[in-house]
């Protein structure tokens, strides 16, 4: 019943009408991947120098020293150059890194295609929301240059110190109001994307593609855009509110009698407190923004790559809402030791691991999808598989770490640096690298290196693991996180050696990346070609060109079966594309 | 094997909320407007998305505000230098301004429906947003005039916050009826002026609704 589709779209002419200013949903989707890709590069420079200072504190390094003249004149790193190392690589891997790649990259690009759509709900909606976004990126890069430097306050910017300016350090002066202005941009600029992923899931579905039978990427997305749409405003209006404080003379986050520097702060009355509220109420369902998608691009791939239905599709899609709802209530846990009344702190605590249900029913569907499957092991599996590995590491140290009576030993220790870097970082990176072995030859027509990949695989895994394994031990012994230098302390000496193993993994881990980035450009040139379909997947986005044309498809897609429908008993291939027609399948056709 | 055969036609009953926008199977919300191709006529009718869009988009202006709100709840309930103050005279007005504009919206709405003269609501609508906001400086200046600016009190604090966000979210709102009272009578990317007059009426009532929570907290809560 699908017709041809006339071409009601032309294709923009001109360089700047098809790659920069395009309204093309696949350009977007991956301008985004780009943005995230040049984020997590500088933002993983940055943790390496964190890392040399923390393994070598009193280390000279002249050739640093003509690189960063300020924040290491002498060739040794100044306090408050560390702390703006901290804040940027925070910032940028949770903002522009998690948040911008998973959702606005590979969303961007497939949501359309997976459910049979010629482009998002609202396209100029969706230019705009990428260019803010990008915008807010520059914003944030500029406080490098500013007087005083990048902002000190890590990626929470904790008031008061936050909101007095450069009296609280040289980096809290512009380079705080810049930081301040970036986030609030790239709120912005998420409320609209997020708008229209809703618009879209809802209102552009090709015909037959029910709710029940889309993909559980558009799932994850979809509820992805529903906590963006909930949780970046509360930061927006806290970020405001932070600003006046800063720059207009109120008082919403500082409290009276405050000495800093040796001097007494005009202001008074203000809540510390509601600062955190506000922060974490978004903080903490910016989490979930990060690694649902991840769990939507895993389900997809071991269902793929084990030529088996996805394991309990209805419970996948109730886990999904479900861990995006809880994420709502479970702020306070971030807040343990602010002074709460223990009767709240348990109220979190129950409802912070309630989310382990949920969390542990995927775990176990996962696990349920591979189970008894015929097993391709190419890199995306490898990588989705390591994702599965990765949240269950993290997971488990987050119950720990929800329980208030361990969570008061535990807080700002490397054991929450290590836990939030498995779960939050890592997994959600390795559910990145698994979409893009994955998608990279629909969205660029051409297949990623296997061998080259399989490679970057394992030296990552095992890179990964030994960089966050040793701060949960640090963690434990008592090591605080975002202590420059913790020779300065005897009963830390313990800790050091572990840094110097944290830091000689890190190195490796990083080194490793350069196959990524090697495969990246040698398959964009030389990568052997991709067919429509060359995983043999089910879903909408493979039934058409890689890369696809301007308009998707050509003709409108219509859909007749679910999205998992792998080795079905009798069909004459292993696998049923979503718009197979009913009962007829051709034969070896992809 | 089994059924096959599920008929792709049936209607979507795993959908919970939004009205079945099944959508432009061609084209894109406006993404082939300037496209020569494209015959208008056939163009196909967006107003669900766009309607749709404009409710999903309330959402987040109201989060925005509940974080203000409950921001002004926290500090009233816990700061110590908290001294009530009560909203400038003018703003009685304004407020009277704004409800009568939503009344007129609403007539407007309804004419545009029924393929009425709707145009001359709208203007009139706009007029009483533009006495609105010309209302509310009034009263930023009454108040700034004795004295009073946004770090006086915690008190004014809020209220130019508040009553700021709110502005500039009407000015939005009033540019929105600027393009419903232009709005081509065929249509202008797939979508009638029926439907820009119901976009710009959620979002004008929303901002009548909000501003009257805000007007509650602000002079009547204590």
């Amino acid at each position: 019943m699908s017709v041809p589709h006339p071409h009601s779209t032309s294709r923009p002419q001109g360089f700047l009408g098809r790659y920069v200013f395009s309204t093309d949903h696949k350009v977007i989707g991956v301008q985004y991947w780009l943005l995230a890709l040049v984020a997590v590069v500088v933002a993983m420079l940055l943790s390496v120098l964190m890392r040399l200072q923390l393994a070598f504190p009193t280390h000279t390094w002249p050739l640093l020293a003509k690189i960063f003249p300020t924040g290491m004149s002498s060739g040794v790193m100044a306090p408050e150059f560390y702390l703006s190392l901290v804040t940027m690589h925070g910032t940028m891997m949770v903002f522009f890194v998690l948040t911008t790649a998973p959702m606005g990259g590979f969303g961007n690009f497939m949501l359309p295609l997976q459910i049979g759509a010629r482009d998002m709900a609202f396209p100029r909606l969706n230019m705009l929301s990428f260019w803010v976004t990008c915008t807010a990126f520059v914003v944030l890069m500029l406080a490098f240059f500013v007087q005083g430097g990048a902002p000190l306050g890590g990626w929470t910017a904790y008031p008061p110190l936050s909101a007095l300016g450069s009296i609280a350090g040289p980096g809290e002066g512009a380079g705080m109001t810049l930081w301040i202005i970036s986030i609030a941009l790239f709120c912005a600029g998420s409320v609209l994307s997020a708008l229209n992923f809703l618009a879209t899931t809802l209102g552009m579905r090709c015909k037959g593609m029910s709710m029940g039978r889309l993909p559980l990427t558009a799932w994850a997305w979809f509820t992805t855009a529903v906590i963006a749409l909930l949780a970046f405003p509360v930061l927006l209006a806290g970020g405001i509110l932070l600003l006046l404080d800063r720059n207009a003379g109120t008082s919403f986050f500082v409290p009276g009698g405050l000495v800093v520097a040796g001097k007494l702060i005009d202001h008074r009355g203000g809540s510390p407190l509601l600062w955190q509220h506000l922060f974490w109420y978004f903080g903490h369902p910016e989490v979930y923004i990060a690694i649902l998608p991840g769990m939507g691009a895993t389900s997809q791939i071991l269902s793929v790559f084990s030529r088996k239905p996805l394991f309990g599709y209805r419970a996948m899609v109730g886990a999904l809402v479900a861990i995006g709802l809880l994420g709502f209530f479970v702020w306070g846990h971030h807040m343990f030791v602010s002074g709460m009344s223990p009767y709240s702190a348990i109220a979190f605590s129950i409802l912070t691991l309630i989310i382990g249900v949920p969390s542990a029913l995927k775990t176990v569907n996962w696990l349920g999808t591979i189970w008894g499957g015929n097993l391709r092991f190419t890199t995306a599996m490898l990588f989705a598989l390591g994702f599965v590995s990765l949240f269950v590491s993290g997971g488990l140290t987050g119950i720990a770490l929800g329980q208030t009576s361990l969570d008061l030993y535990l807080h700002d220790t490397f054991f929450v640096v290590g836990h939030f870097h498995i779960i939050m970082g890592v997994a959600a990176v390795f559910a990145m690298f698994a979409a893009t072995y994955y998608w990279f030859p629909k969205m660029f027509g051409r297949l990623l290196h296997e061998g080259l990949g399989k490679i970057h695989f394992v030296l990552t895994l095992v890179g990964v693991y030994a960089i966050f394994v040793p701060m949960h031990i640090q963690g434990l012994m008592g090591h605080p996180r975002r202590y420059y230098d913790a020779s300065n302390y005897t009963y830390l000496t313990a800790a050091q050696p572990w840094h110097v193993v944290i830091t000689w993994a890190a190195v490796f881990t990083v080194a490793a990346q350069a196959l990524f980035f090697v495969n990246l450009v040698w398959s964009l040139r030389r990568g052997p070609r991709a067919t429509a379909n060359p995983w043999e997947a089910t879903t909408l986005e493979w039934t058409t060109a890689s890369p696809p044309p301007h308009d998707n498809f050509t003709a409108d897609p219509v859909v007749y079966h679910d999205p998992y429908e792998y080795s079905r008993p009798g069909a004459p291939r292993d696998y049923i594309m979503q718009n197979d027609p009913p009962g007829a399948f051709a034969e070896g056709s992809s | 094997m089994s059924t096959g055969t599920l008929d792709p036609t049936l209607p979507d009953i795993t959908t919970g909320g939004p009205p079945p926008a099944r959508p432009p199977g061609r084209g894109n919300g406006g993404d082939g407007g300037g496209s020569g191709d494209n015959d208008g006529a056939r163009q196909p009718d967006t107003s669900p998305l766009a309607i749709f869009g404009m409710w999903i988009a309330l959402i987040p202006i109201l989060m925005l505000f509940l974080a203000f709100v409950s921001a002004y709840v926290l500090r009233h309930g816990t700061g110590t230098d908290w001294v009530q103050g009560s909203v400038p005279r003018i703003v009685w007005v304004s407020t009277v301004l704004l409800l009568a504009s939503s009344g007129l919206l609403e007539r407007a709405r309804r004419l545009a429906k029924q393929n009425g003269a709707f145009r001359p609501w709208v203007i009139g609508t706009l007029t009483l947003g533009v006495a609105f906001v010309i209302g509310q400086v009034f009263a930023w200046l009454s108040l700034t005039a004795q004295g009073v600016y946004l770090s006086t009190s915690p008190y004014a604090s809020f209220f130019f916050l508040l009553t700021i966000s709110h502005a500039v979210h009407v000015a939005g709102g009033l540019a929105g009826l600027v393009a419903a009272a232009l709005w081509p009578e065929r249509g202008w990317r797939g979508t009638p002026p029926a439907t820009s007059v119901r976009v710009i009426a959620i979002y004008w009532h929303f901002l009548g609704i909000l501003w009257l929570l805000l007007f509650g907290l602000l002079e009547i809560w204590r």
